[in-house]
Parts: structure tokens; C-alpha cells; sequence
């Protein structure tokens, strides 16, 4: 049987590029951490200029990659509401969710 | 209607599709309503047509939020903005919510959109402030063939009552187990199923 949709809603929710761009700064953190690990953890001495290059980039993408989360927020102001709200119902609930 | 406190109420919808006529008043006055901006619908109708010429046949499906008495969205929602009335209704704290959208993303009916000029996250609540005032939402009122009903399932006394009693009903997305409360009467199967009628799935 044929079937057209003549018409109809589809309110969308784009997964957009600040998820993406997330990821992707996520794992160039993790990929400088690596290799910064290269040079001060295994000793690989030809990894020794890099190394000090991987920690500052581990270190500053791992502090930009959640503001893009909020960013991603439609309101990024209320971002506090997460945490508190949290610790509110964590007080309400805890009990049960630990133990349940 | 009395005027209703919202205590010990049920509150449900049926929607006749064998009287619906597709005319979208239900979508107009629900704008009206509820100021809902350009581009968004918090009530719709979906129109498919089935089989080929000469032998056509079009089916309505008029789609709102179905206030399920489950919600995905209250149990995904990170900030708990949006929870379950007790009479029924889901409802959205628009001062707490952040806009995350996960509520949109779990909303097996795609009845929640995020508002272009206030950026939060609405739908539809079967106009609970009218019906507060003991009127019925807005939707239900304006429908001209009288396809729509609205009252309170635990008053065996209401005409919604009845109706279920007596006829067979669907609801949509039963597999998901989210027990919507938007009852509908002889709607059409492919009208119900998302993905039918939708070339990129098939």
C-alpha cells in the first residue's frame, strides 16, 4: 500500500556542532595526555619537546570542552540549576539511590 | 464543568477519528490559546494519503502531547523542571529549565519544542489553565464536528468515561510503555505508525 505523508509536525532537535566540536576537544585532550605520558611517564626521551606541549593542551582542552556544553544550553545563565538542583534532590533521595 | 481543584482527577483525552474532518481549527485555536510562536505546533494534525489513483483514501491524525502517566521526559530531565501533575497533566517550570533538550530527544512524540523567542522548552498541557477555571482546553472547545472530548477518567459520571467504556481504543506507541492519556477511536494504522509513508526508512 502506498503511503504519502501529506503533512505533519516534526519538531526537530539537531544534536549540533557544539556536541561535536565536544568530542572532538575531548579527544585531543586526551590524545596531548598521552603523549605528554610519553615523555614523563615512560621516559621515551624523543617525546621530551612534546611533552611539555601535551600537558598545557590536556590540561586547557579539558577546561574549554564543558564550556561548550553550556554553551550548547539554550540557557547557558542557568547552568547552576544542574548542580543545585542535584544536591537538592541528592538530600531528598540520596538515601534511596544508594541503597536501591 | 465545575471548577476543579485538580485533587483525586484523571485527566484524559479522546480524539473521534471517525469525525474528524481535518479542518486544523484544533491547531489554530490551540495558537491562539497559548500564544505559540511561527513554526512551532503544540497541537497538529498529520494527513497521510494511502493507495493509488483512482482509489485514495486520507486519514487524519490530530497529535498533541499525550501526558503520559510514565513520562520519559520527567525521568530524563537533569534539572527536574518538568513532572507529572496530580491530576494528570505534565507540566514544565519554565523559570528552572535550561534548555537542555534531552526532554525533546526522549519524547517518543515529538510534542515538546523549544520556543524561538524565549528559549526554554513548552508543550502541550491540555490548557490546565483553562481547565482550573473549569472550561475545557482550548483545542476542544473550538472542534467543530465535536472529535474531541476532555474530562476526568475517575468520573464514571463524564461523557470521556463512557465513551471508553463503550468503544475500542488506540493509543500510540503502546510498545513503549508510557500509557498516554490522548485516547483515539478507529484511527487509521499507517496514520499512527511514524515511520510509515517516510521514503528514507524504507
Amino acid at each position: 500500500m502506498d503511503v504519502n505523508i501529506i503533512h505533519n509536525i516534526e519538531h526537530e532537535m539537531p544534536l549540533g556542532v557544539p556536541i561535536a566540536t565536544y568530542f572532538y576537544l575531548t579527544g585531543l585532550s586526551a590524545g596531548s595526555f598521552i603523549i605528554s605520558t610519553f615523555a614523563y611517564g615512560f621516559g621515551m626521551s624523543q617525546f621530551k619537546p612534546l611533552g611539555k606541549i601535551g600537558v598545557v593542551m590536556a590540561t586547557l582542552l579539558l577546561a574549554i570542552a564543558p564550556m561548550i556544553l553550556l554553551i550548547d544550553l539554550e540557557q547557558p545563565l542557568r547552568f547552576w540549576h544542574l548542580i543545585f538542583y542535584f544536591i537538592r534532590e541528592f538530600l531528598d533521595n540520596g538515601k534511596t539511590w544508594i541503597l536501591g | 464543568m465545575k471548577k476543579s481543584t485538580g485533587k483525586g482527577k484523571r485527566y484524559a483525552m479522546r480524539i473521534d477519528l471517525r469525525r474528524c474532518i481535518g479542518c486544523h481549527t484544533c491547531s489554530v485555536a490551540c495558537k491562539a490559546e497559548n500564544r505559540v510562536p511561527v513554526s512551532v505546533f503544540r497541537s497538529w494534525v498529520k494527513i497521510i494519503e494511502k493507495g493509488r489513483y483512482p482509489n485514495i483514501t486520507r486519514h487524519f491524525l490530530p497529535s498533541l502531547c499525550n501526558q503520559c502517566d510514565h513520562p520519559p521526559c520527567v525521568i530524563n530531565c537533569p534539572v527536574q523542571a518538568t513532572w507529572k501533575r496530580e491530576d494528570g497533566i505534565v507540566i514544565i517550570d519554565e523559570h528552572r529549565c535550561i534548555g537542555c533538550k534531552y526532554c525533546l530527544a526522549s519524547c517518543p512524540y515529538n510534542a515538546r519544542y523549544i520556543n524561538p523567542l524565549i528559549p526554554i522548552v513548552q508543550k502541550c498541557y491540555f490548557c490546565h489553565h483553562r481547565v482550573y477555571a473549569g472550561l475545557e482546553p482550548a483545542c476542544v472547545e473550538a472542534c467543530p464536528a465535536g472529535a474531541r472530548v476532555f474530562g476526568d477518567l475517575n468520573n464514571p459520571e463524564e461523557e470521556i468515561t463512557k465513551l471508553l467504556s463503550k468503544h475500542p481504543f488506540q493509543v500510540l506507541k503502546h510498545e513503549m510503555g508510557t500509557h498516554p492519556k490522548v485516547y483515539y477511536i478507529s484511527a487509521d494504522l499507517d496514520a499512527m505508525d511514524p515511520f510509515a509513508g517516510r521514503k528514507e526508512w524504507t
